[in-house]
């Protein structure tokens, strides 16, 4: 996956998830204010392996870190998974 | 009266901090809280989101939406909002060797809520973010890059 999709795909998922993130706020109380959301797709598989390792450098970054998964659920489309607190 | 007595009686009131009236008055500081919520969308560019929300969860303010990039080890902001005085509008970096930014409120329909503009906010950088990125790279000079 190039570079310039990779980042497409992140922005078109992280702008879905701070528009629920804004209406569904008790999703993210839990949540510290300064944590990095990195976003996973419930579809695309390419994107997702391509953020495997994104994930793990921002990690590293020793910040909090909240990994997004997509769900299929209509209900609740996002899961939201602390890694790091 | 003693000139401490007449000192004791009279308590300073809290100043008022410099917001427009349309914003968050002081009062309703210790009432409202900040979010902050940071996306990395790759090893070289970010979108933070700092926002404040009311009792309700209600967006009252938009502190600052921005689009950064990574350059050399440091990351640059090619582009923020904010609604600090009341209004939305859009702070654009000069150049990756001068931080200075220019001011724009084009585009920018100020006829709505803080939770609409930044709405309208992250519609906006999912929209132009690469036209954001171009221009800027392009005003700085390549050498510097």
């Amino acid at each position: 996956m190039t570079k310039k999709r990779h980042t497409d795909k992140a922005i078109e998922l992280s702008h879905q998830v701070m528009l629920y993130i804004i209406k569904h706020p008790e999703a993210v109380k839990d949540v510290p204010s300064d944590a990095s959301f990195v976003v996973f797709s419930s579809e695309d598989k390419a994107f997702n392996r391509s953020n495997e390792g994104f994930l793990e450098s921002v990690v590293a970054e020793g910040k909090p870190v909240v990994k997004v998964e997509q769900t299929k659920s209509k209900k609740e489309p996002w899961k939201f998974i602390p890694l790091t607190i | 009266m003693s000139k401490r007595a007449k000192f004791r009686k009279h308590k300073a009131k809290p100043r008022l901090l410099d917001f427009d009236k349309r914003t968050v008055k002081s009062s309703q500081l210790h009432t409202t809280k900040v979010a902050t919520r940071v996306f990395p969308l790759s090893t070289t560019g970010r979108i933070s989101y700092v926002y404040r929300l009311d009792k309700t969860a209600t967006v009252v303010e938009v502190i600052s939406v921005s689009y950064q990039i990574s350059s050399r080890n440091q990351w640059l902001t090619v582009i923020y909002y904010d609604s600090t005085h009341g209004n939305l509008h859009r702070h654009i970096t000069a150049s990756i060797q001068n931080p200075q930014t220019s001011v724009s409120t084009t585009g920018i329909d100020q006829e709505k809520t803080p939770h609409q503009w930044l709405t309208w906010a992250i519609d906006d950088i999912k929209d132009k973010h690469l036209q954001y990125r171009a221009d800027f790279l392009e005003r700085s000079n390549p050498i510097g890059v």
